[in-house]
C-alpha cells in the first residue's frame, strides 16, 4: 500500500466522532454528511476547531483574573464574617497543619487551570505554527489535559459541601461569593475549550508538513 | 497491527461489520452485585419507613424562633421530634406546624400531651432557656399515656407548670384579689419554694378570684384542711401588742410576689384535704391568726350622733373583740318627715357572738332578740385617738331606753345609742340649754334651785372626768409605748449589719463578678471571634 | 478479532476498540447496581454536622438547595448538573440502552439515548465532589463533630462502580449492536 493510496483512502473516507464508524465520503471530505448508524453530522474534523478553541481559552482566562481575587465563599460567625479566596483558604489548610490537603487543593484548584489553560494555549499555537515537535506527546498531553480538567472543580465543591453543612442560623454561616462563580465558569470554559479542540489538527499539519521528518511513524513503515 | 489498522480503513461505508454471536450462555456472577445493591437498598427503605413516627400538627400563637427542618422537639433535653413545615392556617389567626415525632412516642400523643415553645425568657420570676439564644428555639414536650389519641393540638404559649414528670398536687384558693402575684410566683412553706402558682380566674360572680396553686410532692401531704395560705408579697408588718413586727420574706417574693402556707396548730383535727375544698388567700400572715368564719350578716344602724371618722372599712367590735366591720355610711333624707337619717350598713360574723350556725335561724333571732332587750346596743366610739377615726361599739347598755329589732326593712334595724364622748356632747349641750333657760329675775329667787343645778352639773363633769380616765389616757399612753417600739424596730432593720443589707451587699458583690467575666469575654470574642468555631487558637 | 485483544490506531496509540466478554452483559449489571447505590445515596442524608448541640443534616442535594437559596443560581445550577443530572443520566439511559441489548429487543431512541451518554460523560464529576466532601470534612473537624452517614458509603460505592461500568463499556460494540437492532 502506497503513501500516496492510504492519503487517498483517508481522504476519501471519515470516521464518525459519536460513534465511530468509519463511513465513505463520496462528495468529498468537507461536504456535509450524517452517520448513518447514529445520524450524527460527520465532520472530517471539528469544525472551527481552532477559532473556537481560542475563543474560549480567551474567555477562561479573562475569568481566571477574577476567579482568584473575590473570595468564593464568606464565613459568618456571630455576626463577624471573614471572606476566604481560594489562595487565603490554602493558606488556612496549611496553616492548620493539614498541609496534605493543602497541597491537593493547591494543585486542583490552582496549579490545574493555569496549567491546562497554558497547555492548551500551547497545543493551539503549536497547531497554528505547524510545528513539528513531538506529535506523539503533544497527542498524549492533550488526553491529560481532557482528563484532569474536572480536578479544579474541587474548591467549588468544598464551598457548595460548606453552604450546606454549616448552617446554624447566628452561631454560624458559610455564604458563596462572586468568585466561586467565575471560578465555575473557568472550569466548564476550559473543559469546553478542550472539547473544542481537534487532536488531530496536530497530525494534519505534520502530513502537510515534510515526511522525512526523521521520526519513526508506525503508519508509514512500508511506506516509500 | 498496522495491517490490522489498514484493513479496517478498507472497508466501505455500509457494510455492517459482521455480527458477534454470543453464545447464552448463563447470567454471569457480576449480577451478584447490582442484586446486593438491590437488597440492601430494599432493607434500607424499609428500616427507614419501619422507623418513622407520627406526623402531628401543632397550633400555636406565633412561629417565632421555630424553623422549618432545623426545630427540634425535646423531652427532658433528649430530641424527640423535628418540625417540618410552618405555616399559616387557613384564616390567618394562628400558626400551623407540622412535626414528625419518634415512633416511641406515638402512643404518647394524646390529647392530656401538652407542647410549648422554649425561648428565651428572662423576667423577674425566672430566667431560663437562654442556651436557646444560640441553639435556637425547641418545642418541648409533656407527653402522657391517658387520655385519647389524636394527632392535632393546641400548642400552649408556655411551660405548663403541671407536669406529668414533676408530680405534685393542684390546690384551689380564693382570694378578694390577686395582689402582686402572678402565674409562676413561687409557693412557700417555710419559706422554702415547694411549688408556683399554676392559674388564676376571675370568679363569676365577680367577687373573688380563684387562684390555683401547684405544690410539688412530697410537699403537697403538708397541706391539710386547717392549713392557711396567705399572700406573701411585700412587707408584711404589724402592729401588734409587741409593738412592730416585720416579716420580711426573701428579696424574690418581696420583688416577684408569692403565696406562703402554714399549718397551724388549731383545736380542730387536721385532716387529708378532700377533692373540692377551696381554700381562703388571706391578704397578709396576721389575718390567717384570725378565726375566720363563713357566715356573714347584715344590719342596719341609724346614729344619732356625728359620723365623722366612721368610714366603710371601720370595725365593729364587742368589749374589744372585731365581730366584722362597717359596709356603708350614707345619708337618708326623709322627705316626709323633714328629718335626715344616717343609716349606716354593717356586717358581722354572728358566730363570733356565739350563735353558731348550728342553730336555725329562729333561734337566732330570739337570741339576739334576748340580747337587745338586756341593753344590747350599738355606740359610736373612737377607734385611734390619734387618726380620729371611729368604730361601732356594741355594749350592753344599762338603763337603756328599751328597744327593739326592727325586722323587715332590707336588713334588720338594731338599736342605737349615744356615744360616750357624744353624750358627753349631748349632756353639755343640755347643761347650757337649762342654763340659758334660767329666767334672770328669778335667779335671786331661785338660787337654791340655781345652785342645786350646779351641784348636778358638777357630778356630770366627775363622771366625764372618770370615764376620759378610764378610757383616753390608757390609749394615749400605749400608743406611745408603741411609736417608741417602732422607732427602735426600724432603726435595727436598717442597720448596716442587718440580714437585708448583707444580702444585699453579697448580691451587689455577685453581680459584679459576673459583669467583669462577661466583659472579658465580650473582649476576647471581638478580637477573635472566629474561636468560637475554632477554638483557642494560641 | 481475538476476545480480549486490542486495536491500537497505527498512527497515535490511540486505542480504537478493545474486545471483551460479555461487555453489555458486564456493564449492565454494573449499572444497575450504580442505579441503586445512587438512589441510597441521594435519598439518605451523607453527612451529619453537630455543633454545640446543633445539628444539620445534609444530603447531596442540600447543597445544591442552599446555593440556590443563597441566590447563586449559576453555580447552584452547575453543581446539580454535574454531581446529579450527568451522572444520573448517564445511568439511566445507559440502563435504557444496554438493557433492550441484553434482552435482544429494540428500543426506540436508543441512538439518541446513547449519544446523550457520551455527551454527559465529561460531566460527571461525582468523584471529584467527594474529594471536595474530604476536604470540606477535614477544613470542619476540628471545630464541630462530624458524623458520616448512610449516603456516603453509598457515594462511596458507587464512584468505582460507575468507573467500572464506564471501563466495561464498549461503545463499539453498543454502536454495533444498536445498528443490528434497528
Amino acid at each position: 500500500m502506497t503513501a500516496a493510496a492510504l492519503g487517498r483512502l483517508r481522504r476519501a473516507h471519515a470516521q464518525c466522532h459519536t460513534c465511530s464508524l468509519v463511513v465513505a465520503t463520496p462528495n468529498g471530505p468537507d461536504a456535509p454528511l450524517r452517520c448513518p448508524r447514529c445520524r450524527a453530522s460527520i465532520h472530517r474534523r471539528k469544525p472551527n476547531s481552532l477559532a473556537r478553541t481560542w475563543a474560549l481559552l480567551l474567555a477562561a482566562i479573562i475569568c481566571y483574573v477574577p476567579a482568584n481575587l473575590y473570595p468564593v465563599m464568606e464565613v459568618t460567625t456571630l455576626g463577624r464574617s471573614q471572606a476566604d479566596t481560594i489562595l487565603s483558604g490554602v493558606i488556612y489548610l496549611y496553616v492548620h497543619g493539614t498541609w496534605p490537603l493543602a497541597v491537593i487543593v493547591f494543585i486542583a484548584s490552582v496549579v490545574v487551570p493555569i496549567l491546562k489553560i497554558i497547555t492548551l494555549a500551547s497545543l493551539a499555537l503549536s497547531v497554528e505554527r505547524s510545528s513539528q515537535w513531538r506529535p506523539r506527546d503533544r497527542a498524549r498531553l492533550y488526553r491529560i489535559v481532557e482528563a484532569v480538567g474536572r480536578w479544579s472543580m474541587v474548591d467549588v465543591y468544598v464551598v457548595t459541601i460548606l453552604v450546606a453543612l454549616v448552617h446554624l442560623g447566628s452561631l454560624a454561616s458559610v455564604e458563596a461569593r462572586l468568585g466561586a462563580v467565575f471560578f465555575g465558569t473557568v472550569v466548564v470554559l476550559t473543559i469546553l475549550a478542550a472539547e473544542s479542540f481537534d487532536p488531530r489538527l496536530i497530525w494534519d499539519r505534520l502530513e502537510d508538513g515534510s515526511k522525512a521528518s526523521g521520526v519513526q511513524h508506525e503508519g508509514d513503515r512500508d511506506g516509500e | 497491527m498496522a495491517s490490522e489498522g489498514g484493513d479496517d480503513m478498507e472497508r466501505p461505508e455500509g457494510e455492517i461489520p459482521g455480527a458477534v454471536v454470543r453464545t447464552r450462555a448463563r447470567p454471569s456472577i457480576v449480577w451478584l452485585i447490582p442484586l446486593i445493591a438491590a437488597l440492601v437498598g430494599l432493607y434500607l427503605a424499609y428500616w427507614a419507613w419501619s422507623e418513622q413516627g407520627p406526623k402531628i400538627k401543632i397550633e400555636f400563637e406565633t412561629a417565632a424562633g421555630l424553623v422549618a427542618g432545623q426545630t427540634r422537639l425535646k423531652f427532658k433535653d433528649v430530641e424527640v421530634g423535628l418540625v417540618e413545615s410552618v405555616e399559616l392556617n387557613d384564616d390567618l389567626s394562628r400558626v400551623q406546624v407540622k412535626a414528625s415525632v419518634v415512633k416511641e412516642l406515638a402512643r404518647y400523643m394524646t390529647d392530656e400531651t401538652h407542647f410549648w415553645v422554649v425561648r428565651a425568657e428572662v423576667s423577674a420570676a425566672e430566667i431560663s432557656g437562654v442556651d436557646t439564644l444560640l441553639s435556637g428555639a425547641y418545642i418541648g414536650v409533656d407527653p402522657s399515656e391517658k387520655g385519647k389519641w389524636t394527632r392535632e393540638f393546641k400548642g400552649l404559649e408556655k411551660a405548663p407548670v403541671v407536669r406529668s414528670d414533676k408530680p405534685g398536687t393542684l390546690f384551689d384558693l380564693r382570694a378578694r384579689d390577686l395582689g402582686s402575684v402572678d402565674v409562676g410566683s413561687p409557693v412557700y412553706f417555710r419559706w422554702l419554694k415547694v411549688g408556683q402558682i399554676a392559674g388564676y380566674s376571675l370568679d363569676e360572680s365577680g367577687e373573688t378570684v380563684n387562684v390555683k396553686v401547684f405544690i410539688e410532692a412530697p410537699n403537697d401531704k403538708r397541706v391539710r384542711t386547717t392549713t392557711r395560705f396567705w399572700n406573701a408579697s411585700g412587707l408584711d408588718a404589724m402592729l401588734t401588742a409587741e409593738g412592730l413586727q416585720i416579716d420580711t420574706p426573701s428579696l424574690m417574693s418581696m420583688l416577684v410576689g408569692g403565696i406562703a402556707f402554714e399549718t397551724p396548730a388549731t383545736v380542730t383535727v387536721a385532716e387529708d384535704v378532700p377533692e373540692n375544698m377551696v381554700f381562703e388567700l388571706y391578704p397578709n400572715k396576721q389575718a390567717t391568726r384570725q378565726p375566720r368564719y363563713s357566715r356573714k350578716t347584715r344590719y342596719l344602724l341609724y346614729f344619732e350622733d356625728s359620723v365623722s371618722g366612721l368610714v366603710p372599712g371601720s370595725p365593729v367590735e364587742f368589749r374589744g373583740i372585731k365581730l366584722g366591720e362597717v359596709l356603708s355610711v350614707d345619708i337618708d333624707f326623709d322627705q316626709k318627715t323633714n328629718e335626715i337619717h344616717i343609716p349606716v350598713v354593717i356586717e358581722i360574723e354572728p358566730e363570733r357572738l356565739g350563735i353558731t350556725h348550728d342553730d336555725s335561724k329562729t333561734e337566732n333571732r330570739a337570741r339576739i332578740e334576748s340580747m337587745v332587750s338586756r341593753g344590747f346596743r350599738a355606740r359610736l366610739a373612737t377607734n385611734n385617738v390619734l387618726t380620729g377615726k371611729k368604730a361601732v361599739d356594741f355594749e350592753f347598755v344599762p338603763d337603756a331606753a328599751p328597744a327593739k329589732i326592727e325586722f323587715g326593712h332590707s336588713y334588720p334595724i338594731l338599736p342605737t345609742s349615744p356615744g360616750g364622748i357624744d353624750a358627753i356632747t349631748q349632756r353639755v349641750a343640755r347643761i347650757v340649754d337649762r342654763v340659758d333657760k334660767l329666767p334672770i329675775e328669778s335667779i335671786g329667787n331661785n338660787l337654791n334651785d340655781v345652785f342645786a343645778n350646779l351641784s348636778q352639773a358638777l357630778e356630770s363633769v366627775d363622771t366625764l372626768t372618770d370615764s376620759a380616765n378610764a378610757d383616753l389616757l390608757p390609749k394615749i399612753s400605749a400608743s406611745l409605748a408603741k411609736l417608741e417600739e417602732t422607732l427602735s424596730s426600724a432603726d435595727s432593720m436598717i442597720a448596716p449589719d442587718s440580714a437585708m443589707a448583707v444580702e444585699l451587699e453579697s448580691m451587689m458583690r455577685d453581680l459584679a463578678g459576673a459583669a467583669q467575666s462577661l466583659k472579658l469575654l465580650a473582649q476576647r470574642l471581638e478580637e477573635h471571634p472566629e474561636e468560637l468555631l475554632r477554638g483557642k487558637r494560641e | 478479532m481475538p476476545d480480549g485483544g486490542a486495536a491500537i490506531c497505527s498512527r497515535c496509540g490511540c486505542t480504537l476498540f478493545r474486545r471483551q466478554r460479555r461487555t453489555v452483559e458486564f456493564t449492565l449489571a454494573l449499572v444497575s447496581a450504580a442505579a441503586i447505590l445512587f438512589v441510597v445515596a441521594n435519598a439518605y442524608p451523607f453527612l451529619s454536622f453537630e455543633m454545640q448541640g446543633q445539628v444539620t443534616q445534609t444530603t447531596l442535594g442540600s447543597g445544591t438547595l442552599a446555593l440556590w437559596d443563597q441566590k447563586q443560581h449559576a453555580v447552584a445550577l452547575l453543581v446539580v448538573w454535574t454531581t446529579i443530572v450527568a451522572p444520573a443520566l448517564q445511568i439511566g439511559l445507559l440502563i435504557f440502552v444496554l438493557a433492550p441489548i441484553h434482552l435482544r429487543f429494540s428500543a426506540p431512541g436508543a441512538v439518541t439515548a446513547f449519544r446523550w451518554v457520551e455527551h454527559c460523560r465529561p460531566w460527571s464529576m461525582m468523584e471529584v465532589f467527594l474529594i471536595g466532601i474530604l476536604v470540606a470534612v477535614v477544613k470542619l473537624s476540628d471545630m464541630a463533630n462530624i458524623i458520616p452517614g448512610l449516603a456516603l458509603w453509598a457515594f462511596g460505592l458507587l464512584i468505582p462502580v460507575l468507573a467500572g461500568a464506564s471501563s466495561f463499556l464498549d461503545s463499539e460494540i453498543v454502536w454495533r449492536e444498536i445498528g443490528d437492532l434497528e
